[in-house]
């Protein structure tokens, strides 16, 4: 088989720049890429207020597989890390709970990233609306 | 140049994760040897790996395909076999690309110049034949596909990177079915390969989750990204056995990416 284009050449070595850097924030940024195509990556997917909860869902799916499958330590640490994300996701731009973890457990793992110094803005502010929202209660 | 001694085990600690050579180096300097048969068999895998990026190089200055497969085949008979440019191959010359591109392109200056219009027999100068006959199909389809309208150089580097792409597909195919793993494969190809590679839809994971005997969606996305991720990894070691050492080949990678994309 040939490829069809130095752009998709340049598709398949990226993979390989990607993976050298850090592999294991590569595969959860092909993750998202795979449910989403338009996304950049999974900080952008999950920042994505137009993001569908059925995406968001399916990604939440593919992370808690990746838990149990990842490689190794470092693996196995972003997909709970991005697991975690996507159920924020899912609260903040959809006001939909994806996760029937118990708010206890939800809250300990926003808290979590809330703590990572590494974690952008933009990554910080949707888990802060997250564990506003989960701590306000629901009006009836 | 002393010749090397081929070692007719693997060496487990020049050898990647799926078992393949890890230096191509090696598989340089045993073809330079002369040794049968390792010796042909290396040249062999030599001559597969890299005829397309000299073909192209060739077909983009504007040569037909007829002399341009001419040309091609005595390039690999009177240079590589006949001046024995593998013997002027070393690791401390740095990318073997360079040299390879250095090389084809004063060979086809001075076949310019002597305007030499010899039919050559696939015979090389030494009298060792050579190794595998070229695909005028496949290398006239691989240059319209990527080189066409092309500088020379630019068609190069960019069939240089379609064989490394191709050969290591290839490779991490294998490994998935030597692995027991054709599922992983199947799902990495009809969502990542071909519809990255060659514009083909992705199949639903609906689909391969039924076909394959896969437990569901998720496990079938970790299935693509395990094997992606082999074959990123196969893609570093494969470039990394055409320089000497690590450091060059990010480098390398990075080059090559950037030729492809600064180039269109």
């Amino acid at each position: 088989m040939i490829p069809r284009s130095r752009n998709e050449l340049g598709t398949a070595l990226g993979w390989a720049v990607e993976t050298e850097s850090d592999p294991s924030m590569a595969t959860a940024d092909w993750l998202a890429q795979d449910a989403f195509p338009r996304a950049e990556g999974i900080f952008a997917l999950v920042n994505d207020p137009q993001i569908p909860v059925a995406i968001l869902v399916q990604l939440k799916d593919a992370f808690k597989a990746w838990r149990i499958m990842g490689e190794n330590v470092r693996d196995r640490r972003m997909a709970a890390y991005c697991y975690a994300l996507v159920i924020a996701a899912g609260l903040v731009h959809a006001g939909q709970r994806i996760s029937s973890q118990s708010d206890g457990a939800l809250l300990r793992s926003f808290q979590a990233i809330r703590m990572d110094k590494t974690c952008s803005e933009h990554v910080r502010g949707l888990v802060d609306r997250a564990i506003r929202m989960l701590e306000t209660p629901a009006a009836d | 140049m002393t010749a090397l001694p081929s070692s007719p085990m693997p060496d487990p600690g020049k050898t990647d994760a799926m078992g393949y050579s890890r230096t191509n180096w090696s598989m340089i300097m045993d073809a330079a040897s002369g040794q049968e048969p390792s010796s042909n068999s290396a040249l062999d895998r030599l001559v597969q790996r890299y005829w397309p990026a000299v073909f192209a190089f060739i077909r983009s200055s504007g040569k037909s395909v007829d002399e341009a497969t001419d040309l091609t085949q005595g390039f690999l008979c009177d240079v590589l076999l006949g001046r024995n440019l593998l013997q002027t191959a070393t690791p401390e010359r740095g990318r073997f690309r360079s040299l390879l591109l250095k090389s084809v392109s004063n060979y086809v200056r001075e076949q310019h110049r002597h305007a030499t219009r010899k039919k050559r027999a696939p015979i090389g100068s030494d009298g060792r034949a050579m190794p595998s006959p070229l695909s005028l199909d496949e290398g006239e389809g691989a240059w319209a596909a990527i080189s066409r309208d092309q500088d020379p150089e630019s068609a190069f580097h960019a069939q240089w990177a379609a064989s490394l792409v191709r050969q290591v597909l290839e490779k991490v195919r294998i490994d998935c079915m030597r692995r027991g793993q054709e599922a992983y494969w199947e799902v990495f190809a009809r969502r990542v390969v071909r519809p990255k590679l060659y514009g083909e839809s992705p199949e639903s994971y609906e689909h391969l989750v039924a076909n394959w005997g896969i437990l569901d969606a998720a496990q079938a996305a970790n299935m693509m990204v395990t094997v992606k991720r082999r074959f990123a990894k196969a893609l570093v070691e494969e470039a990394e056995s055409t320089v000497t050492d690590a450091l060059v080949t990010k480098s390398e990678l990075e080059d090559l990416l950037n030729l492809l994309v600064h180039e269109r």
